[in-house]
């Protein structure tokens, strides 16, 4: 699938980024303020993008032949970061593989592994051979404590809302919120392990935006769980978010998870790095932090 | 009869749904629909307070599943057209919207919080492509200028809405607004214009009768005005208004006027909606209505002022579905002494 390409050999990772939106652009925006990562090229479609307009003045090559461009160097390139739509993912993917290239995919695709960094050890761990798939803005931020609750207490339904500012929400995700729900429930049956799940997006145009929000509700069997094993997922839940915080600064529980009836809620704010994007858009930067953080991980211990 | 040329949706079995909490049962909305159709009401919309799919912890869990309760209301009422909210912060086109469409309804009524009409764009296509009645409807309308409104509605109609709906979801407008929203949206839009009113300033009959005669196609009004917060527009009490009007609804003064007697007896309305200080408060603030309950739940719960906590979730430009913004302002609010 993936031919025997590791991680690059050279500590620099080279990377090429599809896709100059907002998303594209916030990456490449860590990866110049970043040290042993190198975007080697950053591909779109539109000259006069915000997103290339940023890239030329950082000096970072762009082009717009799209795959073509990546055939031309493939041995130099470690890394290819998807930021595009669903649909182009999918078409391009079956190339990306015969490349042999590493590919994380910030697409709703629904092709490659589901990552979350903090639960799927054994993928960072492999250090090469990659495709994966960052699920959901939603799902990436959810992931994480959703899994802590469910290795400690079985749920019985967990639900997951991602509040999010209009401006940070682009055309792309607004055609494709049925995407957007379908891929985030998945991924919270997947990791959760609860028998029912949903997911809910509001959209909120305030001005000045909001940051970046997601509720859980997560409900259990019976009265639910004893006074000990609650006081162990609130443990359980503020070492998760402190270990959250090292690939996304800007996360934080506006206030601790607290149980009412036979429900625990959990309120998670998250504000961006404001690289390329504003700080309120979360959204947008708990994907390009968490795709920075798999690049510069896979590159330690060797 | 001469044959109407408006007519009265009615949203008692969907929009009544959040005065229930959602908690609307099989038996009350059987009987009320098999009645509400006897009563010359031609279009009946079922289903939890925020459509499909809205059953959740977040705005709170039906008593009984979309699925059901579309079939029982389909079953009591065959010959009315069957509608159903639905908005893509909640539903899916494979979870939600081709069941839907497998169990008979006719209408959906595609929603967006009113500036976010681009979010209507795939369901709306999908449901013109099964050829089903559709239509666009932007929600709490107070939070945008007519111009911005009529930008909005006309993304719905490129989308293939065959009518656009106006909800004042959060009882704020008075007639001068409906007046100028109305004349504008029929002269501009060339579909049908809906208008839906909720009850916060007691207005809910005076706009209704206002957009009516600027040209609506279309009335949304529920039995004893059972809805989110105030409620809508008292169907049976409009149906009067209308007939001292000489404007033929179509509907059965005694028949409704049964209706609402009968409703009121029976366990599915104990206590009809009422516009009070509190309506009247979150209607000024623009906040969506179905938030009334919430904010008197945790108002209590934290001891804070209830005026302070409207007036401050008021500056939060809240869309509906940001129930649990609620919770994190109380809060954060000072205790009451």
């Amino acid at each position: 699938m993936h031919g025997n390409s590791g991680v690059g050999m050279s500590v620099n990772q080279k990377v090429a980024i599809f896709g100059t939106g907002k998303i594209g652009a916030d990456l490449l925006a860590k990866i110049v303020r970043s040290t042993g990562v190198e975007c080697v090229a950053f591909i779109g479609r539109r000259v006069d993008s915000p997103g290339v307009q940023f890239a030329n003045s950082k000096k970072v090559p762009v082009f717009f032949n799209g795959i073509s461009e990546i055939e031309k160097f493939k041995d130099s390139i470690d890394w290819v970061i998807d930021a595009t739509s669903a649909k182009s993912h999918i078409a391009t993917m079956p190339r990306l593989a015969e490349l042999g290239l590493n590919v994380i995919d910030m697409t709703p695709s629904g092709l490659g592994d589901p990552f979350s960094p903090l639960v799927d050890t054994e993928l960072v761990s492999r250090k090469g051979n990659y495709h994966v798939n960052l699920m959901t803005c939603g799902a990436q931020v959810s992931v994480p404590f959703v899994h802590t609750i469910g290795s400690i207490a079985e749920i019985e339904y967990i639900e997951s809302i991602a509040n999010l500012s209009s401006e940070s929400v682009g055309p792309a995700t607004r055609i494709n919120i049925d995407e957007y729900i379908s891929t985030t429930e998945k991924a919270l049956a997947l990791y959760s392990g609860a028998k029912r799940v949903k997911a809910i997006m509001i959209i909120n145009p305030a001005i000045p935006p909001i940051p970046m929000k997601v509720t859980l509700f997560a409900r259990f069997a019976g009265a639910g769980p004893s006074q000990l094993m609650r006081s162990k997922i609130a443990e359980n839940l503020n070492q998760t978010l402190e270990n959250f915080r090292k690939i996304v600064p800007g996360m934080s529980f506006p206030h601790a998870p607290y149980f009412e009836e036979n429900y625990l809620k959990v309120d998670i704010q998250v504000m961006g790095s404001g690289d390329f994007v504003p700080t309120h858009s979360g959204n947008l930067d708990v994907l390009t932090s968490t795709a920075l953080w798999l690049i510069r991980q896979s590159t330690k211990d060797r | 009869m001469t044959k109407p040329e408006f007519k009265i949706y009615d949203v008692t079995l969907r929009d009544g749904n959040h005065a229930l909490r959602h908690k609307l049962s099989l038996t009350a909305a059987i009987n009320y629909a098999a009645k509400a159709a006897q009563c010359g009401i031609d279009y009946i919309e079922v289903g939890h307070g925020n459509g499909l799919g809205g059953s959740s912890v977040l705005v709170g869990e039906s008593a009984h599943s979309d699925r059901d309760l579309i079939s029982a209301v389909r079953n009591a009422a065959p010959s009315a057209t069957l509608g159903v909210h639905v908005m893509p912060s909640f539903a899916t086109i494979s979870r939600d919207l081709i069941p839907a469409i497998d169990l008979g309804v006719d209408v959906f009524r595609v929603a967006a919080h009113c500036s976010e009409a681009d979010t209507t764009q795939t369901q709306i296509e999908f449901l013109k492509s099964r050829s089903v009645g559709v239509a666009g409807t932007l929600m709490m309308i107070s939070h945008l200028n007519v111009a911005e409104l009529i930008i909005q509605a006309r993304k719905m109609v490129q989308y293939g809405a065959e009518a656009i709906i106006f909800m004042d979801s959060t009882g704020s407008l008075t007639p001068s607004d409906v007046a100028e929203l109305i004349s504008a949206a029929v002269s501009d839009l060339g579909v049908p214009i809906g208008f839906h009113a909720h009850n916060n300033l007691n207005l809910a009959i005076a706009n209704s009768i206002q957009a009516v005669n600027s040209g609506a196609y279309s009335i949304d009004a529920s039995i004893c005005g059972l809805g989110a917060g105030a409620g809508n527009a008292q169907l049976e009490l409009l149906v009067a208004a209308f007939e001292k009007s000489k404007m033929n609804t179509g509907v059965s003064v005694n028949e409704v006027m049964r209706l609402s007697i009968n409703s009121l007896i029976t366990e599915f309305i104990a206590t009809p909606p009422a516009a009070s200080p509190y309506t009247a408060l979150t209607g000024i603030n623009n906040l969506f209505s179905g938030f009334l309950p919430i904010i008197q739940k945790y108002s209590a719960a934290y001891n804070v002022d209830i005026v302070e906590l409207i007036t401050a979730l008021g500056g939060l430009d809240l869309v509906a579905g940001q129930e649990d913004q609620i919770e994190s302002v109380a809060r954060h609010l000072p205790k009451n002494d």
